[in-house]
C-alpha cells in the first residue's frame, strides 16, 4: 500500500519512466538531425583563420630544395676515416641491414670512398665545409647545419613526396599549402606559395606538380609555379586596346556569372576560380615591379653572382625569391635539379656546387643587410643523403654514390634558428651518433618557427584530421635560438 | 573469541608502539619488508577517514529512537568507534615507516606526522571514555578530532601532490615561470634545481648527511666531514665529482643506491660547471658559444621572445576595417593584443593611410613601410605610435631631419634605415632610445668607418652595415649565343649574342683567336656571318674580370648536290635519312642518336652528283668524336672529283690526328682544301679507325647468374671496331 502511495505522489512508475526515457532520447536524436552541429563539441579549427597560434619567429620561408640528393660527404660532413679506409669493404656492423636500392643491391663489394675534396673549418661555430662551397663558408655563422636528418624513403619520388607532404604516398597537401592554409599570404596581391625551378648540368631527377599541390585543401592553396624563361609570369599586361577599366568591368561580369553558377551548384572550385581571377588582376600591378631585374644595383650582382640576371638559373631564382619574399609571399620554394651523382660524382658536383654556392650565400647576406633575415627562414637541402661507399667503379679521382636515407645534412638560416652545428654522425658517415632529426621533427620545428603548433594545424578529410606531420613529429628545441 | 577485546588491545598496543617510535624516531631504521608495509599508508589511510565520517554521522545525524533495541545501537556505535581507532593506529604506524623514506620535505612531514599521531591517540582515548562523556565533551572532542584530521589530511595531500594542489587551477598567484635563456644563470637555474631534487633530501640543514649542507653556495663551498666538495684545484676534480662518478655499487657513490640517480645530462652539467671553476653568478649567455653547458642550456631553456604586453586588444571590427588590398593589419598571434602592419604596392600609398593607423596606436607594435614613398612629413605621424617595437623604413624617402620625430618611441627595439639618406648625426638622435638594440644602415649615408665607430661606443647595439662588395673583383658571366642557324648557304646568318647584365660589352673574333677588350670586334645587332668560321665571344664589364670564352662554329655550304648516293651501306643502327642526311644542312648535335647522323664501322664511300658543274675548292666533312662511346677520328679521308663517275681524280687526302683521350666528346669539322676545280661528281671515301686495341675496348659483359632466360644466347659478333659518324658534307 505504501508503495502505491509513494508512486502516486511521484506520478511515476517503471513503465512510465522507461517510456519517457525513450521519448527523450528520440527528441534529442531529432534535434541533432535538424541542427547538424548539436553534438559537435569544441571546434578544434576555431583558431582564428590565418593567424599563428603563438608569436612566430619567422614570417616567411625560402626553401632552396636541392633535388637529386646532394652528397653530404663531399660538402658538409667531413669523414677522414673514409679516406684512410679507401677501397675497403663497408663493415656489416656499420651497415646493420640497411636496405639498398636496386642499383647497388647486386654489388658484391661496397668499397668505401673518401672525398677527393679538401675540407676546412670555418667561423665561430667551427663548422666543416668542403672547398666546393667557398661562399657558404663566409656566412657560416648565420647557418645551423643539421647533420643528422634521416628518413625512411630510399628513392626519389617517395622521398620527395615525404619531404614535401609528410607521407611517402598519396596526394597530400605540400608544406607550402599547409602554410598558406594556416597563415595565408601577407600580401593579398601575391600568391602565398610560389615555386621556381632550375636545372644544373648534373644527373637530374624530375620534379612535378604533385610536390606543390594542395592535396585535399582548397585549391587556392596550390603552389604557383613561375616560368623559368625571361618572363616569369606570362601575359601580365593587358592587350594594347584594353584599359584597366575594361578589364575590371570584364572581371566583374565574369564574377557575376560564376556567382550564379556557385549558387546553383555549390562547387567550391568555382569560388576558388573567382578568387584566382581577382588575384591575377592584382598581380598585374604588383608582379612587374618584382620581376623587373633591370634596375638591380651592382652590389646585388656581386653578392649573388652575375648569373642572377640570367633567367632560369638558380642564382636568378634566388634573387627573385628574395624579391617575392620581401613583398610578402609566405613560402617560396626553389628546386635545383642535377645532384643525383650515381656516376662521376666529383665531376658533376663541382658544377652543381658552383651553381648554388654563391647565390645561397648571397641570399643570406642580402636578407641580413635588409633586416629580413630574422623573420625569414632559409632552408637548404635535399631529400636524402648519399652513401659512403662507391657505386660502380672506384678510381682515384672518380666515384659514384648511391642513395642513403640514414643520415644527411640540411642547413637552415635566419628565422629564429640557432646557428651552429646540430647533431653528429658516426665516423663512417653512415649512422647517426647523437641527436637525430626525422623529417616529421623537421616539419614540426619549421611550423613551430612560423608560430604554428603542428598538432593543431589540422584539416578533416575522409573522417580523419590530417596534419603535415601525420601522427608523429616533435619540435627540436636545440635548433631554436 | 571476544573480538572486541582483541581489537581494543591491539589498538592500545599499536598506540604504545606509535609513541615508542615517535620518541626514538631518529634511531629508526626500516628493513625492506616493513618498507613495503609503510608504502601501503596512502592506501590504508582511506579506511579510518571513511569510518570516522561514518562515526560522526552515526553520532550526530542518525536518530537513535528508530532503534527499538537500544542495545543494538550501542553495539553498532562501539564497533564503529573501535574500528576507527584501530585503523587510525595502524595507519599512523604505517605512516611512521613510510616517513623514513627519503625525498620528503621535513617541515610538512613533521606537521603531518604529529597531527596523524595525535589523531590516533585522541581516537584511542575517545574509545576508552566515550560512554562516560557528556554532550559538551562529545561536541568538543568531535570538533577537535575533525580539525586534527583536516590538518593531517591536508598536509598529507600536500606532501603527495604538492602545495596548493586543490586550488591551483583558479589560483593565479605567483606561478614559477620558466626562465628564458637570456636571463638564465648557470648555478641558479641549471645546477641548483638538480641539487634540490636529488641531493638536498639528505644534505639539508635538518639532515646534513656527512656534515654536508647544499642549500646555499656558502655552505656548499664549506663542504662536509670529508672536506670541501668543490675544490677545483684538485687533479681529481673535486670530491663531489669523484663521488658522483664512482661505480653505482660502491658504498661511497652518490646519490646512494636506491635513491634517484643523476642522468647523463645532469652529470654533464655538474662536470662542465665545476671544470670551469664552479662559478655561482655566471649567466648562460656569458658562456662561450662552443661550451657544452651552452648546448645543454639551449635544450633546457627556450629564449622567450614573447613579450607580455600590458595593453588590451583592439576590437576585431576595427582591425578588419583597417585591412585593405595594400595594407595588411593583423595581430601577432591568436589571442595576442599586439598588432603588426605591413604596407605593399608603393604606387598606392597615401599618407592618410598612416593617419588611419592612429586608431590602433596602443596596439601597434610593428610597422613595415619598406619601399613606400614615405617622406619626413609622415615621420611625425609615426612618432605618435608610441608602442612601436619594430619599425622598417628601408628604401623610403626619409632623411635624417625627420628622425627627431621618433624620439618618443621609447619601446622601439629595432629600426631599419637601409637605403635611406640618413647620416651619422641623424642616427645619433635615435641612440637615446634605451630599448633600441638593432639598427640597419646598409647603403645609407653612413660610411663603414662611422658605423664601426658607433659600434665601439655602444657595444650593446647591433648595427648592421651589410656586406662590403667594393673590394670584390669577380669574373663576369659569358654572353649567351642566341643565333638561329649554323649553316650558311645562300643568305648570311645574323649573329645574335646576348648578355643579361645591362651595360656589358661583348667582343668577338672570327679568326680563332681569343677576344680581348681592345682589338676584337665589338658586337652590335648588325653583325652577320657569311663564311665558315669559328666564332669566339667574351664579355667585358668595368670593375669585373673578363668572362670565359664561348665559341660557336659556323658552316658554309655554297654548292648543293642534287643527289647523294651511299655506295657502301651505313651501320644498321644509324641510318639517318640515307644519303639525304649529308645534304639537308641539318647539323647534328653531340647527342649522336638524334637522327641527324649516319655512322660507319667499315669503309664509307658516297657520291655527290651536281647536274650543273660547280667550281669547288673545299669539302668539309662534319664529324664528331666521343671516345667513351667508341667514336673515333677516322684513319683517313680521301676526296675525289671529276666529270665522269668512272674517272675521278684525287683532290685531297689526309689522315686526321688520332684522339683516344677518355673524356673526349666534341664535334669536329675536317676541312679539306684543294686547288679550285670544276666537277660534276664528288666522291668521299673515309676509312674508320677499325679494330681497336684491347686497352680501348670495354670489358666483356659477365654472364648474368640471375638471367631469367634459360636458353643460351647466340654469341654476339665481336664489338671491337671503332665508329665514324658524319652528319653533313659542306661543299664550297
Amino acid at each position: 500500500m505504501e508503495k502505491e502511495i509513494i508512486e502516486h505522489a511521484l506520478r511515476i512508475n517503471r513503465r512510465k519512466f522507461l517510456s519517457r526515457l525513450s521519448l527523450g532520447i528520440g527528441s534529442v536524436a531529432l534535434g541533432s538531425l535538424l541542427i547538424p552541429d548539436l553534438f559537435k563539441g569544441g571546434e578544434e579549427e576555431s583558431i582564428m583563420a590565418g593567424l599563428p597560434h603563438f608569436a612566430p619567429r619567422a614570417k616567411r620561408i625560402i626553401y632552396l630544395f636541392q633535388n637529386g640528393a646532394p652528397s653530404q660527404l663531399d660538402l658538409f660532413d667531413y669523414k677522414p676515416l673514409l679516406q684512410k679506409m679507401q677501397g675497403e669493404d663497408l663493415p656489416a656492423s656499420i651497415r646493420n641491414g640497411q636496405r639498398l636500392t636496386g642499383m647497388t643491391a647486386d654489388q658484391v663489394k661496397f668499397p668505401l670512398a673518401g672525398t677527393v675534396f679538401q675540407f676546412n673549418q670555418y667561423g665561430q661555430s667551427r663548422a666543416w665545409l668542403s672547398e666546393l662551397l667557398p661562399h657558404t663558408a663566409g656566412v657560416v655563422d648565420d647557418i645551423c647545419f643539421i647533420k643528422t636528418m634521416y628518413t625512411e624513403a630510399i628513392n626519389h619520388d617517395p622521398a620527395l613526396t615525404f619531404f614535401q607532404t609528410g607521407a611517402q604516398q598519396g596526394n597530400r597537401p605540400s608544406m607550402g599549402s599547409w602554410l598558406s592554409y594556416g597563415l595565408g599570404s601577407e600580401n593579398k596581391n601575391l600568391p602565398a606559395f610560389c615555386v621556381l625551378l632550375s636545372k644544373g648540368k648534373g644527373n637530374g631527377q624530375g620534379v612535378y606538380s604533385k610536390l606543390w599541390s594542395n592535396g585535399f585543401l582548397d585549391s587556392i592553396h596550390q603552389g604557383v609555379q613561375f616560368s623559368s624563361g625571361e618572363n616569369p609570369v606570362l601575359y601580365l599586361s593587358d592587350p594594347a586596346s584594353m584599359t584597366r577599366d575594361d578589364r575590371r568591368k570584364m572581371l566583374d561580369k565574369i564574377a557575376e556569372l560564376n556567382d550564379d553558377s556557385y549558387k546553383e551548384f555549390g562547387d567550391p572550385e568555382i569560388a576558388t576560380k573567382i578568387q584566382q581571377y581577382e588575384m591575377a588582376y592584382r598581380m598585374q600591378t604588383i608582379v612587374p615591379e618584382i620581376t623587373d631585374t633591370s634596375k638591380e644595383p651592382e652590389d646585388t650582382l656581386k653578392l649573388y653572382g652575375p648569373e642572377c640576371l640570367v633567367p632560369g638559373t638558380f642564382a636568378a631564382n634566388c634573387l627573385l625569391a628574395r624579391k617575392l619574399s620581401e613583398s610578402g609571399v609566405r613560402f617560396v620554394q626553389l628546386y635545383h635539379q642535377g645532384w643525383d651523382g650515381h656516376n662521376n660524382l666529383p665531376g658533376e658536383i663541382k658544377g652543381q656546387a658552383k651553381d648554388v654556392d654563391q647565390a645561397s650565400a648571397g641570399l643570406i647576406t642580402d636578407l641580413k643587410q635588409r633586416g629580413l633575415l630574422d623573420e625569414t627562414l632559409v632552408i637548404w637541402g635535399g631529400e636524402f643523403g648519399r652513401t659512403n661507399y662507391c657505386q660502380g667503379k672506384l678510381t682515384k679521382d672518380s666515384y659514384g654514390r648511391d642513395h642513403h636515407p640514414r643520415c644527411f645534412t640540411v642547413w637552415m638560416a635566419g628565422g629564429g634558428v640557432r646557428p651552429g652545428v646540430y647533431g653528429e654522425t658516426d665516423d663512417f658517415g653512415y649512422n647517426i651518433a647523437r641527436d637525430p632529426v626525422h623529417v616529421h621533427d623537421f616539419h614540426a620545428t619549421v611550423l613551430y618557427l612560423m608560430g604554428l603548433d603542428h598538432e593543431k594545424l589540422t584539416f578533416k578529410h575522409q573522417g580523419r584530421r590530417y596534419r603535415l606531420t601525420d601522427v608523429a613529429g616533435k619540435v627540436v628545441n636545440g635548433l631554436i635560438a | 573469541m571476544n573480538w572486541k577485546n582483541i581489537l581494543s588491545s591491539l589498538t592500545m598496543a599499536a598506540n604504545c608502539l606509535l609513541v615508542f617510535f615517535l620518541l626514538f624516531y631518529d634511531r629508526l631504521v626500516v628493513p625492506s619488508l616493513l618498507q613495503v608495509i609503510g608504502r601501503a599508508h596512502p592506501l590504508f589511510l582511506h579506511f579510518p577517514i571513511v569510518l570516522f565520517a561514518l562515526w560522526l554521522i552515526w553520532v550526530w545525524v542518525i536518530p537513535k529512537q528508530r532503534f527499538h533495541d537500544s542495545g543494538l545501537a550501542e553495539h553498532i556505535g562501539e564497533w564503529l568507534l573501535l574500528s576507527v581507532a584501530f585503523t587510525a593506529a595502524l595507519t599512523a604506524l604505517m605512516g611512521i615507516l613510510l616517513s623514513k623514506e627519503p625525498g620528503y620535505n621535513p617541515e610538512s612531514l613533521s606537521w603531518h606526522k604529529w597531527s596523524g599521531a595525535i589523531l590516533s591517540l585522541i581516537l584511542l582515548l575517545w574509545y576508552v571514555f566515550y560512554q562516560r562523556l557528556k554532550r559538551v565533551a562529545m561536541v568538543s572532542i568531535s570538533l577537535l578530532s575533525l580539525v586534527v584530521l583536516l590538518i593531517a589530511g591536508h598536509q598529507g595531500a600536500a606532501i603527495t601532490h604538492g602545495d596548493n594542489f586543490l586550488l591551483a587551477p583558479v589560483y593565479k598567484g605567483r606561478v614559477k615561470e620558466k626562465v628564458p635563456l637570456d636571463q638564465a644563470v648557470v648555478y641558479r637555474d641549471m645546477v641548483q634545481p638538480m641539487l634540490e631534487a636529488k641531493c638536498m633530501s639528505c644534505h639539508n640543514s635538518s639532515k646534513a648527511k656527512g656534515g654536508l649542507v647544499m642549500t646555499s653556495p656558502e655552505l656548499l663551498l664549506k663542504g662536509g666531514k670529508s672536506g670541501p666538495v668543490l675544490d677545483t684545484s684538485d687533479a681529481n676534480m673535486s670530491l663531489l665529482l669523484q663521488r658522483v662518478h664512482l661505480p653505482e655499487e660502491d658504498r661511497k657513490h652518490m646519490p646512494p643506491l636506491g635513491k634517484p640517480q643523476l642522468n647523463d645530462q645532469e652529470l654533464a652539467i655538474l662536470y662542465n660547471w665545476i671544470r670551469r671553476g664552479a662559478n655561482f653568478t655566471v649567466k648562460v649567455t656569458e658562456l662561450d658559444p662552443t661550451d657544452t653547458l651552452r648546448t645543454i642550456a639551449s635544450n633546457i631553456f627556450r629564449s622567450s621572445e614573447q613579450e607580455n604586453y600590458d595593453f588590451s586588444a583592439a576590437s576585431e571590427d576595427k582591425v578588419r576595417k583597417l585591412n585593405t588590398d595594400y595594407r595588411a593589419v593583423y595581430p601577432l598571434a591568436t589571442g595576442s593584443p599586439a598588432i603588426a602592419v605591413d604596407f605593399f604596392g608603393g604606387a598606392f600609398f597615401k599618407p592618410d593611410q598612416l593617419k588611419e593607423l592612429l586608431a590602433i596606436k596602443t596596439q601597434l607594435v610593428s610597422l613595415n613601410l619598406a619601399k613606400m614613398p614615405v617622406t619626413d612629413d609622415e615621420l611625425s605621424i609615426i612618432g605618435e605610435l608610441t608602442n612601436l617595437r619594430d619599425l622598417d623604413l628601408s628604401f623610403t624617402k626619409v632623411t635624417g631631419q625627420g628622425l627627431t620625430a621618433l624620439e618618443k618611441l621609447h619601446h622601439l627595439k629595432r629600426i631599419s634605415l637601409t637605403n635611406t639618406a640618413v647620416h651619422r648625426e641623424d642616427v645619433q638622435k635615435l641612440l637615446t632610445l634605451k630599448e633600441l638594440h638593432e639598427i640597419y644602415v646598409w647603403n645609407s649615408g653612413l660610411s663603414f668607418a662611422e658605423a664601426d665607430e658607433i659600434k665601439k661606443k655602444y657595444p650593446f647595439l647591433d648595427i648592421q652595415t651589410g656586406a662590403r662588395t667594393d673590394t670584390l673583383f669577380q669574373k663576369i658571366n659569358p654572353p649567351v649565343n642566341q643565333t638561329v642557324g649554323q649553316v650558311i648557304s645562300d643568305t648570311p646568318i645574323t649573329l645574335r649574342l646576348k648578355h643579361f647584365v645591362p651595360g656589358t660589352a661583348i667582343r668577338y673574333t672570327l679568326d680563332g683567336t681569343d677576344p680581348d677588350s681592345i682589338h676584337s670586334i665589338a658586337y652590335d645587332q648588325r653583325a652577320v656571318i657569311d663564311s665558315q668560321v669559328l666564332m669566339k665571344a667574351r664579355a667585358f664589364r668595368k670593375g669585373w674580370r673578363p668572362s670565359d670564352v664561348v665559341q660557336y662554329q659556323f658552316y658554309r655550304a655554297t654548292f648543293h648536290p642534287d643527289t647523294v648516293i651511299l655506295i657502301t651501306p651505313t651501320d644498321s643502327l644509324y641510318k639517318g635519312k640515307g644519303g639525304t642526311t649529308l645534304k639537308d644542312l641539318q647539323k647534328g648535335s653531340q647527342n649522336f642518336g638524334d637522327g641527324k647522323w649516319i655512322a660507319y664501322r667499315s669503309r664509307m664511300e658516297c657520291m655527290e652528283k651536281f647536274t650543273k658543274p660547280v667550281r669547288v675548292r673545299s669539302v668539309t666533312v662534319s664529324s664528331l668524336v666521343n671516345v667513351g662511346s667508341m667514336i673515333y677520328p677516322p684513319k683517313s679521308i680521301r676526296i675525289m672529283g671529276g666529270d665522269d663517275p668512272g674517272n675521278l681524280r684525287v683532290l685531297y687526302q689526309f689522315a686526321p690526328p688520332t684522339d683516344t683521350m677518355p673524356q673526349s666528346n666534341y664535334l669536329i669539322p675536317y676541312v679539306c682544301k684543294f686547288p679550285p676545280t670544276t666537277v660534276k661528281f664528288i666522291k668521299v671515301m673515309v676509312e674508320p679507325i677499325g679494330k681497336l686495341p684491347p686497352s680501348l675496348l670495354p670489358p666483356p659483359p659477365k654472364a648474368d647468374p640471375k638471367a631469367l632466360s634459360k636458353k643460351k644466347e647466340k654469341p654476339q659478333p665481336a664489338n671491337d671496331r671503332g665508329w665514324f659518324f658524319i652528319d653533313e658534307l659542306f661543299v664550297n
